[in-house]
């Protein structure tokens, strides 16, 4: 196995890493945009609120990343943040502590099935994962009852809002959870295992992976990440609440899209989702600061996500080309 | 290997099941519900009571906003406070196509009256041509039908919602100001009455109060924070906010306290939930005021529905009958007269 690991290992590992930052590029130019549109978008306390307000769904979107290299998908990422935000609540006034490790086991419970019903039962992992997402959320309302619920403590409120070195704790969960993600994908076997799963099932079957252990593992960790993140948008409203993760599904799906990621599986990068989760937040920004009607917004959002992918895939390159084919 | 994994996996699930189990349902610091009033008629009724029961039909389009749970809590304790009530509550589960096969159920089952919170008023109105047909006295609660195929509406009053704050927030700021709004769901009439409300009002009577921004947070704390943060950073000075929901006001009061904004500016919200209710009270907290579009009305809804089923009127009133339409007053409550109307806080 470890043979073939290597052998895996081609080209120049800087090059990669480079191709991989194009999508920073996009998130630049961007940027460039929003700051000549309005004076508050450069100020250090938008960008690090930027960072902030992406980091429950950028820690979503890392375990979206794993899934989709595996030419998975995960629906029930949004339904998982809520239940896990309720079952904290729920949990919460016997100890914060109890709270937290509740929170991580029901999103790993939650990972757990999907890649059960994905590997043992052989379901598509859309059906399986959309079904997930009706019963993670049907529970969420059942347990809660529809109501929002008021953390006590100041374990929460710390999770939410607490600096570490003046770092938003948040923050520092992302870019950690990134870090170890890259690492993990980037230089072990595992990870490229993962990579392998998605390009070709069947050839990493005769090379002796274990493909649906490997695919089991990838919906772990997506559903473990979707509980991180639900502690972290829960800690920042410091309110358990079952309306949270409301379409996280698509904008993380969409993230790992921007950044580069080939729904097909077998191809993408955490840096590039990173990337593509900067941009969403850059773009809800703007279009808050600039006050755009709420009508035109989904319209300009759409549109960025749209000539995002287009740039980073090089999809604009010969399209006049194929656009004249399509009528000959 | 394989057994390693398989003994933590039981031990996840088993621990999972047994904390639900332990802990049972519901949440520790809301009130317990009410169990469903299914029939009251099983145990000791008394003598007294009348020949035969009032059945009411209570269609509601789903639970799953703290407003909505809510309507079906009240209109579930308002049927238990009578013993000749006996109420069937369907849930629409969010779209006008199960609530439209709801009522045509409940028809079916036989109802004396049926109260309807449609999801939609437009979709659900031609069911209740349906049920005018039935011969079925209608409530229609808070969203209008198309048509006057009801027998008695009544609902909130959302136009009036946005006057109050307007009145309210110029009042306090003595005419001069600037002011954000944070909306409901765009392109639903909920949030446009009460956007209208609040920019007519303005303009006629106080036109020095400027609103600098208005976004939509679609009745979610978590959006509510993000677009606040947003909002602040681009408004320099603030003086208010305009929040057209209670529950989405968590997410605003984070958002601000974060800015650390919370002693240049004050919210205010709409609804009545207690948990704004409680931050009015405490009079430090930035949230100062809530406008009453209180789920009482659907408690209120099944009284009226049995006053129809025993064809009275309305205790104080003259008239024979209840009234053709109800509209709830968008009461303004404030620390004042906040103690006066925290047992209605959902």
């Amino acid at each position: 196995m470890d043979r073939i690991a290597s052998k895996m290992e081609i080209g120049p590992g800087l090059l990669r890493f480079l191709a991989e930052l194009k999508i920073f590029l996009v998130l630049f130019a961007l940027m460039g945009v929003a700051a000549l549109l309005s004076p508050s978008f450069l100020h250090p306390d938008n960008l690090f609120n930027i960072l902030l307000q992406q980091a429950s769904i950028g820690v979503v979107a890392v375990g979206m990343t794993f899934v989709i290299l595996t030419g998975g998908i995960d629906l029930s990422v949004g339904g998982a943040v809520a239940l896990v935000s309720v079952v904290m609540a729920g949990a919460v006034f016997r100890s914060p502590a109890i709270a937290l490790l509740l929170g991580v086991i029901t999103g790993c419970a939650v990972g757990l099935v999907n890649g059960l019903l994905v590997t043992v039962g052989t379901l598509s992992p859309f059906i399986a994962t959309l079904a997930m997402m009706a019963v993670t959320k049907g529970c969420a309302l059942w347990y809660s009852d529809g109501r929002q619920t008021v953390m006590p403590g100041d374990v929460f409120q710390y999770v939410g809002s607490g600096t570490v070195f003046g770092v938003p704790f948040p923050v520092v969960v992302l870019g950690g959870a990134t870090v170890l993600a890259w690492l993990v994908l980037r230089f072990t076997v595992y990870g490229r295992h993962v990579y392998a799963v998605g390009s070709n099932a069947r050839a990493s079957r005769a090379a002796g992976i274990e493909v649906p252990r490997v695919t089991l593992s990838v919906y772990v960790i997506s559903g473990i990440l979707a509980g991180i993140a639900s502690i972290l948008i829960t800690g920042r409203l410091n309110t358990g609440s079952p309306k949270l993760g409301e379409l996280y599904e698509l904008d993380a799906i969409a993230a790992v899209i921007i950044g580069g990621a080939s729904l097909f599986g077998g191809r993408g990068s955490v840096v590039g989702t990173i990337g593509g989760v900067l941009i969403l937040g850059v773009i809800n920004n703007i279009l808050n600061l600039l006050g755009i009607s709420a009508y035109s917004q989904h319209v300009a959002k759409g549109v960025v996500i749209a000539l995002a992918v287009l740039i980073q895939s090089g999809g604009y390159r010969n399209a006049l080309g194929r656009f004249i084919r399509l009528w000959r | 290997m394989k057994t390693v994994v398989g003994f933590v996996l039981g031990f996840v699930v088993g621990g999972l099941v047994f904390y639900f189990a332990l802990s049972g349902r519901g949440n520790p610091t809301g009130p317990t519900a009410p169990p469903p009033v299914q029939s009251c008629n099983l145990a000791g009724s008394p003598p007294a009571a009348p020949t035969r029961k009032v059945r009411i039909g209570f269609s509601s389009p789903g639970a799953d906003h703290g407003w909505l749970a809510a309507i079906a809590t009240n209109a579930r304790k308002a049927a238990a406070k009578f013993p000749d009530v006996e109420l069937s509550l369907t849930d629409g589960l969010n779209t006008s196509a199960k609530q439209m096969a709801d009522v045509e159920d409940l028809l079916q089952r036989g109802i004396d009256v049926l109260v309807m919170l449609p999801h939609s008023g437009e979709a659900l109105t031609p069911v209740a041509a349906k049920v005018r047909k039935a011969g079925v006295p209608l409530i229609n609660l808070d969203r209008r039908i198309a048509s006057e195929d009801f027998y008695c509406y009544i609902g909130g009053d959302n136009y009036g919602i946005g006057v109050a704050a307007a009145r309210y927030i110029g009042k306090r700021l003595n005419g001069q100001g600037n002011v954000i709004e944070i909306a409901g769901l765009a392109g639903i009439s909920v949030t446009r009455d009460r956007t209208k409300g609040f920019r007519d009002t303005l303009a006629k009577e106080y036109p020095g109060i400027r609103v600098l921004a208005s976004q939509p947070a679609d009745f979610l704390a978590e959006k509510a924070l993000t677009v606040t943060e947003n909002l602040l950073q681009a408004h320099p000075k603030v003086d208010a906010i305009y929040s057209h929901d209670d529950d989405m006001n968590v997410g605003v009061l984070q958002a601000v306290k974060a800015a650390k904004r919370d002693k240049d500016l004050f919210i205010t919200g709409a609804g009545g939930s207690r948990w704004a209710m409680e931050q009015i009270k405490k009079g430090d907290s930035p949230i100062q005021a809530t406008f009453l579009y209180n789920p009482s009305m659907a408690g209120s809804a099944v009284d009226l529905a049995r006053l129809v089923a025993l064809h009275r009127g309305m205790q104080d009133l003259w008239e024979k009958e209840i009234p053709r339409e109800i509209k709830l007053r968008a009461t303004t409550v404030t620390r004042e007269n906040v103690d006066n109307f925290l047992e209605l806080g959902y």
